[in-house]
């Protein structure tokens, strides 16, 4: 009696403390660092394919989606048990990588071929493609599932897709060579990162007026936080992360992060915002209501995190 | 005649700023030098003279105009001693962090996209400076494998590594000497 009592206490007191995890891509050491967030360290280093960029997690299908560039496949792991347990071989090199929030999909972008690919997730084999436009790089999908944007660095453009079809239904001009995108949660405002103009395009999806705002120099990927109302942008040649109001459109603190900041995840559940930095093989980690660094977590050679890497508890 | 060959192919290759390979590379050297920091950054600073300290360059010359936001910047071009030439655009030299960051805009360097900077900083032993160089490029083969010889990632950090290597051995060189 006293044990199964002891057991249950444990198991709640597991569940009350259970934190969200970040999948971090390590391009150098070709491996995926797991990290529990509450406690800020690495729990398993996974060995995936060849030089690791994109993620993408399905909290419910518990799996997470690593893009492997160099030896062209997706290697599929396990949440709950951190494994991976499959491996898609595809054509092409893989890069961004997203899910359709209702599961059904991940779409992947093939840097080189100029397409997106979108893979069922049920079975991995079943594959359709559409030729996109030159380079495609950062994806997201719309809360609805119905709309996948792209962005084509190469093209300077995003390309609006009806995700049941993959016909293009609108090409948008942005600035010069837009990476990472992001939408807000409402999917209502697309945001998408021009790595050449130093700014933030800021796109109405019903009315598809546009904005720019400036940031640091090189910014690469972008993440809003919870309640719309901040944009968190990384900077890769200025070593900071931006901070922008969206009401003011103000930038209302810069952050100095780890070298080379790219992939950045924002965590609901403790309101922190993490960043890996290529350049120190670290991710640095941001207090949201503060917007002051906390501190650093050591990851892997040259850590990248394209994607949304946070596998939520909230 | 197959090194000709190779060289002839790099000094011919257009160095696009357009698409790159997927993955950056990167390059990371430190050095120590036996000469005060302040004396270490006049020579990094001066951008447009860095045959005084790198050994791999016969000639520098320097000139401004308009970079591709058609603001106004300097560009440097090196001749290497190796044969062909780099052309640099100074980024930025900022004398309160000693750091100063340039990018390479063309030229026979099998790299794209590629940018850098070299930090001066006070060393741990008096009157000692280390100096860290740090380059992040992509080879220059854009497209699907098979990546061809001499357009690959070895390639591209061979030329970085030898480069900072014999770099930071002159600097050192041209540190200490002329005291």
């Amino acid at each position: 009696m006293m044990k199964k009592l002891i057991l249950f206490l444990l198991l709640l007191l597991a569940a009350c403390t259970q934190s969200s995890v970040a999948y971090i891509t390590n391009q150098g050491d070709n491996t995926v660092s797991v990290i529990d967030i509450n406690q800020a360290k690495v729990t398993h280093t996974i060995a995936v394919g060849k030089a690791p960029v994109g993620v993408a997690i399905s909290k419910t299908l518990h799996r997470a989606f690593i893009t492997n560039v160099e030896s062209s496949n997706i290697s599929v792991i396990d949440t709950n048990t951190n494994k991976v347990i499959e491996t898609i071989a595809l054509q092409g090199a893989p890069v961004g990588v997203a899910l359709a929030p209702n599961n059904r999909a991940l779409y992947v972008a093939d840097w080189y071929s100029d397409r997106i690919l979108a893979i069922d997730t049920a079975d991995y084999k079943k594959q359709r493609e559409v030729v996109v436009a030159i380079a495609p790089a950062g994806l997201v999908v719309s809360p609805d599932s119905k709309t996948l944007y792209v962005a084509a660095r190469d093209s300077n453009e995003i390309a609006v897709i009806d995700a049941a079809t993959l016909t293009i239904n609108r090409r948008i001009t942005v600035g010069k060579h837009p990476f990472g995108l992001t939408l807000s949660n409402d999917g209502d405002t697309l945001y998408a990162v021009n790595v050449y103009a130093n700014s933030v395009s800021i796109i109405n999806t019903k009315t598809w007026q546009q904005s720019k705002i400036k940031v640091g120099e090189h910014p690469y990927c972008a993440i809003t936080s919870l309640d719309n109302k901040t944009l968190y942008v990384t900077n890769t040649q200025d070593d900071t992360v931006s901070v922008i109001d969206l009401i003011t459109q103000e930038t209302i603190a810069t952050v100095e992060v780890g070298m080379t900041p790219e992939g950045i995840s924002y965590d609901a559940a403790s309101k922190l915002v993490l960043v890996a930095s290529w350049g120190e093989n670290k991710v640095s980690v941001i207090d949201t209501t503060t917007n002051k660094l906390k501190g650093h977590i050591k990851t892997g050679d040259k850590s990248r995190a394209f994607g949304q890497f946070i596998l939520s508890k909230q | 005649m197959k090194k000709f060959l190779a060289l002839l192919v790099l000094a011919i290759l257009p160095l696009s700023v357009m698409a790159h390979g997927p993955s950056p590379q990167k390059v990371e050297k430190t050095v120590t030098i036996k000469a005060p920091p302040a004396k270490v950054w006049a020579l990094i600073k001066d951008f447009g003279n860095m045959q005084t300290w790198h050994p791999g360059i016969a000639s520098d010359k320097t000139e401004q105009k308009k970079d591709d936001n058609g603001d106004m910047a300097t560009f440097a071009t090196l001749t290497l001693k190796s044969g062909g030439e780099i052309v640099e655009m100074l980024r930025g030299a900022d004398d309160a962090t000693m750091k100063m960051r340039y990018e390479i805009d063309g030229g026979v360097a099998p790299v794209a996209d590629y940018n850098s900077f070299m930090q001066v900083a006070a060393g741990s032993g008096e009157g000692e400076t280390t100096v860290t160089w740090v380059g992040r490029f992509y080879r220059t083969y854009k497209l699907n494998p098979p990546i061809p010889a001499g357009q690959d990632d070895e390639t591209a950090v061979k030329f970085v590594t030898d480069f900072f290597d014999a770099g930071l051995a002159g600097l050192k060189k041209a540190a200490e000497d002329s005291k």
